[in-house]
């Protein structure tokens, strides 16, 4: 990770080593690539990959279900119960400011949710997955 | 409100701005001059920088002084036009972020590209790339020009005019000479001042109401005009069936918009990898969420200590809101204090309208020079655009976008700015965001689904445009005179977002050609690892 993550802005681009995208120029594939293909394939089936992929999909799918719905509720209680969300409930609080406030709250609540969840569910067996998959398309 | 004399002032720290962000152009302009240096800035910016970024990228001058001023003088209906913006984000950190700055290389079609043909593809999402960010260039340059007028203190046609021309012709300079390094320096230089202003103005209310939030919005309740309905849902957007309705249109294209914006999407591949993309996008979220919380303050601060009147009659949309507030705040528009805020606010906006229009045009120069002139025009077996040759069409298409959006801008003077960011948006989430996460996440999705559903999004969004009541037959439409309207709401969200999705899922399920299956294995491997990654 660290080498990864490490940041030299006054470096030019080319002092850097870059890691060649995988391209397709035409719409045939040469031999390379279609063994190229052949490892993202075999990957794309291997049981860590899964797991990669079941981490992701299984926090990513329900919580943006979740907030989209929540959040479009909100939208609509205000236009087609606006006496409802017009109740006072603290001080000068009405219920519309409440929610509207806790939308804030909930969007800081599930973007630390989140990046809990990719650092301790997948970032290191994505990582590794990486360079065992660059080393196999070598 | 009458101009007030500390123009001069502002004017010298605009100029202030202009030097310093030319500064940063040309200074770091001068590194690199390849294709991942022009678009990408050599991705190598780390998560903190990209997050300042981005939120520069995001937060408009319609944010900072559009916002406030909505709040200012509606109360809670501003407070939950801003609500969108943020949410937003989620979309981008969830399903966004990562997988694009791994899949794709400079643009959205890059992704697209990856497990479809890609000259149709790369032609439909360049095309709607470009639409989106010369909708949103128009409805900034337009804004800078009513606004650098009204805090010069000036109302004259030739002074709006002059300053279109000017920011237009700086933003092209920025671009051009700078490409993404210096882009993304002046959105980071931009985001810092707009935070710090904003902390500051925020923390001299909050000490005026002696830390009395309470207080804070009963006062400007009671400077509204309106009573309680100013604290309640209702004063702007819910006067009638339709207009309820076309908040709900307003607020889907915000919250799916800001996925498929293509100065946003282009962000994330200035980072090295994924998890800097990841975290570059939890700082935008605090940063802009932050932000959106202090306008809330603000704009009922202006409310409160300036009041409802003052601020419509300053300018009917509440565009000098927070300014106003500024000289309040320092003292009136007698003070020494008074006067220094008003100028370093007004030139805070200012560098705001700079620095979004810079990115703007360098997305649009990208969708353009990357995605249609070097590989959708592009005959297979034909010679191919070198990437130097593409780098030298980037930046001649960046002239030539800006000095189109120029033009465009000079007629679109009379267009409401509000309603064309949030048409940029809806044409964002119709066109751009079905197509990207269709890709991303469904294995079946063929060329053919991924076509008709960026034409799918963007025909119906401006079909619908041209017959609201924004075009025509309405008193504040664009034609007068004439009336040709039959869908009755502003924004088209509400129907052609569902319309784009339905059309990537029907020209699939209908197309006898077969998805890729080795080009989703690439996809989805590269994106959810990084393996292969540019």
């Amino acid at each position: 990770m660290a080498q990864q993550e490490r940041v030299d802005w006054w470096a030019g681009a080319a002092s850097r080593p870059r890691v060649v995208a995988q391209r397709r120029a035409a719409e045939s594939a040469p031999p390379e690539e279609r063994a190229g293909r052949e490892v993202y394939r075999s990957v794309q089936d291997s049981e860590a990959f899964r797991e990669i992929r079941r981490g992701y999909r299984s926090f990513v799918f329900p919580a943006s279900a979740g907030f989209l719905a929540w959040y479009l509720l909100f939208v609509v209680a205000q236009a087609f119960a606006p006496g409802l969300m017009r109740q006072q409930v603290a001080g000068p609080l009405n219920l519309a400011w409440l929610l509207g406030l806790g939308q804030f709250a909930s969007t800081f609540l599930l973007t630390w949710l989140y990046a809990r969840n990719a650092r301790t569910k997948r970032d290191r067996a994505a990582l590794e997955l990486r360079w065992d998959t660059q080393d196999q398309l070598r | 409100m009458t101009p007030h004399p500390s123009h001069g002032l502002a004017v010298a720290l605009f100029a202030v701005v202009v030097a310093v962000t030319l500064t940063i152009t040309v200074w770091v302009g001068r590194r690199g001059h390849a294709a991942e240096d022009f678009y990408a800035g050599g991705r190598d910016f780390s998560p903190l920088q990209n997050g300042f970024a981005l939120s520069g990228d995001y937060l408009s001058a319609a944010s900072f002084l559009g916002v406030t001023g909505l709040i200012a003088l509606y109360g809670y209906d501003g407070v939950l036009y801003s609500i969108g913006f943020l949410v937003a984000w989620l979309v981008v950190l969830m399903l966004v972020s990562e997988l694009v700055r791994n899949a794709g290389r400079y643009t959205l079609a890059d992704v697209l590209a990856l497990r479809m043909r890609q000259r149709p593809v790369r032609a439909a999402a360049g095309l709607a790339s470009m639409v989106v960010t010369l909708m949103y260039l128009i409805a900034q340059m337009v804004g800078a020009g009513s606004l650098v007028a009204l805090l010069l203190g000036t109302d004259s046609g030739a002074a709006k005019t002059w300053t279109i021309v000017a920011v237009g012709g700086l933003m092209i300079v920025y671009v051009t000479v700078g490409g993404m390094r210096a882009t993304t320096w002046i959105q980071i230089v931009k985001a810092f001042l707009l935070v710090a202003g904003s902390v500051l103005l925020t923390v001299l209310v909050v000490a005026r109401f002696h830390g009395d939030l309470g207080a804070l919005m009963h006062s400007a309740a009671q400077h509204s005009g309106v009573g309680d309905k100013y604290l309640q849902p209702g004063l702007k957007y819910g006067s009638s069936l339709t207009s309820r309705l076309d908040f709900v249109s307003l607020g889907l294209a915000l919250v799916l918009g800001t996925a498929g914006l293509p100065h946003i999407l282009s962000r994330f591949y200035t980072v090295p990898t994924a998890r800097a993309a990841r975290r570059s996008t939890m700082w935008a979220i605090g940063l802009i969420g932050c932000f959106y919380l202090m306008a809330i303050v603000l704009g009922l601060g202006a409310g409160a200590v300036v009041g409802a009147k003052s601020v419509k009659a300053a300018n009917p949309a509440g565009n000098t809101a927070v300014p106003l507030l500024a000289l309040d705040l320092g003292g009136g528009p007698d003070s020494t204090w008074g006067l220094l805020l008003f100028a370093v606010i007004s030139a805070i906006a200012f560098a705001t309208i700079l620095a979004v229009v810079a990115g703007l045009t360098l997305a649009s120069s990208a969708a353009f020079a990357h995605d249609l002139y070097a590989r959708a025009w592009r005959r297979p077996g034909k010679r191919q655009v070198s990437e130097r040759e593409e780098v030298i069409a980037a930046r001649i298409s960046a002239v030539v976008i800006g000095g189109l959006a120029i033009v465009l801008s000079l007629f679109a003077q009379k267009l409401n700015v509000a309603f064309l960011v949030g048409l940029a948006f809806a044409v964002a989430a119709s066109a751009n965001l079905p197509t990207l996460l269709y890709s991303l996440f469904w294995k079946r999705f063929t060329t053919r689904g991924a076509v008709w559903s960026v034409y799918g999004g963007l025909v119906p969004a401006v079909v619908l445009v041209l017959f609201s009541p924004v075009v025509s037959g309405a008193k504040t439409s664009m034609l007068t005179g004439v009336d040709f309207h039959w869908f009755p709401l502003e924004n088209p969200g509400l129907v052609s977002i569902p319309l784009g999705f339905l059309a990537g899922w029907l020209g699939t399920v209908t197309d006898r050609e077969r998805a890729d299956e080795d080009g989703f294995a690439e996809l989805e491997v590269r994106a959810l690892t990084g393996a292969g990654a540019a």
